[in-house]
């Protein structure tokens, strides 16, 4: 570094090091942005319910995981998708990092289906909640709900730290964590029906699996 | 048709009882002809050949690969060619497929195929 260019960022460290000094000695007076005029929350108005922004944004945004990695045998062999350079990578941290940071849109109220739009929550033992019985979910246990979009997002952040990292079989292992995700969410306030499904399966396994059977005891 | 139900459910989450008929159970035998590796479900597809010779082709879905490893699966579990016997749930909307419970490999071993117990949590 040049003589003089070394002088210009002492004295600028210096000047640095006086400003914070006196800035400690008056410490009894408020940070200057604290005394500032406390501006509004910003107001988040929602464009689409809850169901478009899972089918126009979130789904396909999961599908650049979901789909990154992949085995298609047939008798013409085996077809393994996987990430193979920088531009692959990216699709699936474009994808992590867009749905870490999309998930929190469903903090923004917003209706769950489009006007007129009910599921499939009419007839008998309908699979689907209706819009009106998820809202009532989600009423009466806020936490919860937030609860499922940290877990979400928690997921997504993963699979960005797998993409930094490039390693294929976490990105697999990690995609079904991200499933789970989704899945968990869904079967409390979209299609909670099944959950007799999975219970019978793990019942069913449980039958098979002497390790299950252990645990269960 | 199946392959192209397939096809529709494997980019996007759907009820179990939105798309097959737990009403519905399917048993079925035959011979495995493609497998496919992919979250958020695996699947695979069998030819059923009826009493006149007929093949049919069936579409049949699976739990996450992971949940498949959890279950003692490996990608060679099921081998192009195998014949496999199958138990489920038929599609609601008739086509040639299924949701899957449970595969009877050629050696006699049976696995299981179903969602993760875990999913619930």
């Amino acid at each position: 570094m040049p003589t003089g260019h070394r002088h210009v960022v002492l004295a600028a460290v210096l000047a640095c090091g006086g400003a914070i000094a006196c800035s400690s000695s008056k410490s009894s007076t408020p940070p200057p942005d604290t005394a500032a005029p406390k501006q509004a929350a910003p107001v988040m108005k929602p464009v689409v319910s809850v169901k478009e922004l899972m089918r126009f944004t979130i789904d396909p945004l999961a599908d650049n995981i979901f789909d990154a990695v992949t085995w298609d045998i047939s008798k013409k062999g085996t077809i393994e998708t996987k990430p193979r350079n920088e531009e692959d990578w990216e699709k699936v941290k474009i994808g992590a990092v867009t749905l870490a940071e999309a998930i929190y849109l469903l903090k923004v109220p917003r209706p769950f289906a489009p006007a007129g739009d009910v599921n499939n929550s009419t007839g008998p033992n309908p699979p689907e909640l209706s819009p009106t019985q998820i809202q009532a979910k989600l009423d009466k246990d806020p936490v919860l709900w937030d609860a499922k979009i940290e877990a979400l997002r928690n997921a997504a952040k993963e699979i960005m730290d797998i993409a930094d990292r490039k390693d294929v079989n976490a990105l697999f292992e990690g995609s079904a964590d991200l499933d789970n995700a989704c899945e968990a969410c869904h079967l409390e306030y979209w299609y909670p029906g099944d959950r007799a499904a999975v219970d019978d399966d793990a019942r069913q396994r449980a039958r098979f699996d002497p390790a299950a059977k252990r645990k269960r005891n | 048709m199946g392959l192209l139900l397939a096809v529709a459910l494997l980019s996007a989450h759907h009820s179990l009882a939105s798309e097959f008929d737990v009403d519905q159970p399917v048993k079925l035998t035959g011979r495995v002809t493609r497998i496919e590796w992919v979250n958020p479900h695996a699947w695979f597809y069998i030819d059923v050949t009826d009493a006149h010779g007929r093949a049919t082709a069936w579409s049949l879905q699976m739990g996450s690969p992971n949940s498949l490893v959890r279950r003692g699966w490996t990608k060679n579990s099921v081998r192009i060619g195998d014949v496999v016997t199958v138990e489920g749930s038929r599609a609601k909307d008739g086509s040639h497929a299924a949701n899957i419970r449970s595969v009877v490999l050629p050696s006699g071993l049976r696995l299981l195929t179903g969602p993760v117990e875990g999913k619930t949590s």
